[in-house]
């Protein structure tokens, strides 16, 4: 991944969301040890600082564990917890950002229903 | 992990690698010896004095050469590399690695020492140079050559004279350097000083020049001189090294 | 302990106060950037830091002692700035060697390394490189040392895009492996955000603001949208940079404290929002200058005439 230093998002939130997506691809299993901040600092080319508050977050939301002196682990229920937050948060908010746009367009309900719809077809044909 | 550890350190440890820095990065100081000694060779191969005596039908000419010029040479060498290492590159370069002001200070007082020796050593060296190319130059007269006619007890106390001397004009040249680089004002002030005090002494019967030739050059007693130029020399680098621990480096 | 701590700390030349009041603690072990814009004291903090010049009054500590002629901190201690000098004499090599013998720390693999990386020929002299070549050299000298306090002012002057990234990486990496404190002052603050555990912002001799970079990023927003819709939104915020742009088009920089109730209706009434840089922020906060139009004010007064 690359990191998009341009955006409104915090770098350590990007990392955050790497880590997550990495659980969600099964590419970091239950209890299973999770890149350090040098590492992630090192792959990012980012201060271990920044990093470091990247994993703290996910610590502090439960995703990751920690073992004191080893380091912090994928916690037992942590893709359950990640699809949760991405639904009631991030997902809404996007949501709420097209509604928005939907309305400086001056579209309708139905019409902006239908769009998605469209978009939900094309998307489901495709991976078919 | 790897951490971090704060090295404490000794004046003694940093000044010996200061003198090495200092040994290996100013060859250009052992260049301008060398130059500087072979100019004082050609100007006493001039002569230093001479003189005929023409007598019912023999004419001797009498031609005198001494090795003087190389060491009066060597001695203003020994002043200006002192007042070199005083400007401001040179001390900035003292700064790139680990310094103080005492440390750096110390260290260029004891390089210009072991540079006096040096000095001192070749310029004796040279007389002997000198010798031989009157010697080769000259096939037609007869030459005398004399050398250390009072043994080698004698050949030592004149190198302690010369690098004495050498030392103590160092000493001299970096004072007034420093005093130059406190205030730049010293440039003009420092010559104006010397030279009008002596004029104004001289009118009022004191000569300066010739008191100060005296009192070191014409000693006689060889422990009296050693502790003449010693203490005036470690008296004019304290109150250098004094001046020197005001000054900031890298304005 | 601290790496670095002022207090009080006041610097006068002849005729200007360079440093006034200053005050500033810096934790051990991070990278802090400083910035500021010319003539802010950023020079003359890092110089009295490395115990090069002697501070007027106030207390200032590396590692709990006062720097001025302190062998302590000199060891522990290296100043790099484009200014660096080496005695004419010695080839790039002998450098590398006596800062070898000189400090206790010193990796000269890493040095040897970094060199041959950079394409330097061992018998080249300092005197001979250009500007840029000299910036690498300096570079290679301040990392290779592991100084407990690397400072570095103005580190990367004529290097190229390349060799700067390049410079960046190596400072990284080398840090990840031999934590230590690093102080920098660039004029590419933009190119090193992401390296930065914090910013220290110098403006007119004293500390304007030191905070965490990932602080700092979010710590302003921009606003851009029509004047008049944008004009109620900005009043009771803390602006920092005010621009106008085509006709009735404004760009504002005001303090990201805005609730997520506040944003929703901006975006509602047509507010667009941006992130301001670090360094952009830094460049608005300490200008002086009316923080209206900066530059343009100085062409469109001539245009007038």
């Amino acid at each position: 991944m690359i990191l998009n230093t341009d955006g409104l998002k915090p770098i350590y939130i990007q990392v955050a969301e790497w880590i997550e997506s990495e659980i969600l691809n099964d590419n970091l299993k239950k209890d299973e040890k999770v890149y350090s901040q040098y590492k992630l600092a090192d792959m990012y080319n980012i201060n271990p600082a920044t990093a470091a508050k990247g994993l703290t977050k996910l610590a502090d939301e439960g995703i990751l564990y920690d073992k004191r002196g080893l380091g912090k682990f994928v916690s037992t229920d942590a893709k359950q917890m990640i699809m949760d937050k991405r639904k009631n948060q991030t997902l809404k908010q996007l949501v709420n950002d097209l509604i928005t746009e939907a309305c400086n367009l001056e579209m309708s309900e139905k019409e902006i229903l239908q769009m998605v719809r469209n978009a939900w077809k094309g998307e489901t044909n495709e991976s078919h | 992990m790897w951490t971090m550890s704060l090295t404490e350190v000794q004046t003694v440890d940093v000044v010996k690698k200061q003198i090495g820095y200092k040994w290996r990065a100013y060859t250009g100081v052992f260049m301008s010896l060398v130059i500087i000694q072979l100019l004082g060779v050609l100007f006493s191969l001039n002569g230093s004095g001479s003189g005929g005596y023409g007598r019912t039908g023999y004419d001797i000419m009498v031609q005198y050469f001494s090795g003087d010029i190389i060491i009066v040479f060597t001695i203003f060498w020994g002043f200006l590399t002192a007042l070199l290492f005083t400007t401001r590159a040179y001390r900035e370069d003292d700064f790139s690695f680990i310094t103080n002001r005492t440390s750096s200070t110390i260290s260029t007082i004891l390089f210009l020492f072991v540079i006096s020796v040096i000095g001192g050593f070749t310029s004796l060296l040279s007389g002997y140079l000198l010798k031989v190319l009157t010697y080769i130059l000259f096939p037609e007269g007869k030459t005398l050559l004399i050398s250390n006619p009072e043994g080698p007890g004698v050949w030592i106390m004149g190198l302690v004279s010369v690098v004495l001397i050498i030392f103590m004009f160092s000493s001299i040249g970096y004072l007034a350097g420093m005093m130059i680089q406190w205030n730049k004002l010293f440039l003009i002030l420092l010559p104006v000083l010397l030279f009008g005090s002596m004029t104004w002494l001289a009118q009022s019967g004191v000569m300066v020049g010739e008191y100060f030739y005296q009192f070191y050059f014409q000693e006689k007693n060889f422990i009296l001189y050693v502790m003449k130029t010693i203490v005036s020399t470690t008296g004019l680098y304290t109150f250098a090294a004094f001046i020197s621990n005001h000054l900031e480096v890298k304005k | 302990m601290k790496a670095i701590k002022c207090k009080d700390l006041i610097k006068r030349y002849r005729r200007k106060k360079a440093l006034d009041n200053l005050n500033l603690s810096i934790e051990e072990n991070r990278i802090v950037g400083l910035a500021g814009r010319n003539g802010a004291g950023k020079t003359t903090l890092m110089k009295i830091l490395a115990g090069l010049l002697k501070e007027q009054s106030g207390i200032v500590e590396v590692y709990g002692r006062r720097p001025f002629n302190n062998l302590f901190v000199s060891a522990n201690t290296i100043y790099i700035d484009d200014q660096m000098n080496f005695p004419s004499p010695l080839t790039l090599i002998e450098i590398l060697e006596e800062g070898q013998r000189f400090y206790y720390n010193w990796d000269h693999e890493l040095a040897l390394s970094l060199f041959n990386y950079f394409g330097f020929h061992p018998k080249q002299r300092h005197n001979e490189l250009s500007k840029g070549k000299e910036s690498t050299f300096n570079m290679i000298v301040g990392l290779a040392s592991r100084s407990p306090l690397t400072i570095f002012d103005e580190p990367t002057t004529g290097m190229d895009a390349a060799v700067r990234k390049d410079f960046y990486r190596a400072l990284l990496k080398d840090y990840l492996n031999h934590p230590r404190t690093i102080l920098l002052s660039t004029h590419y603050l933009e190119e090193m955000e992401d390296l930065l555990e914090e910013v220290v912002l110098m403006h007119n001799g004293s500390i304007f603001f030191h905070m965490p970079m990932d602080d700092l990023k979010t710590y302003s927003i921009g606003l851009t949208g029509k004047r008049t819709v944008l004009e109620p939104w900005a009043q009771e915020k803390e602006i920092f940079y005010t621009h106008d742009t085509g006709v009735d088009d404004r760009y504002l920089v005001i303090k990201n404290n805005l609730s997520d109730k506040e944003v929703e209706d901006m975006k509602q009434a047509g507010i667009r929002f941006s992130p301001v840089s670090a360094s952009d922020l830094c460049v608005y906060v300490t200008d002086e200058k009316g923080r209206e139009r900066g530059v343009d004010d100085v062409f469109n007064r001539s245009a007038d005439r």
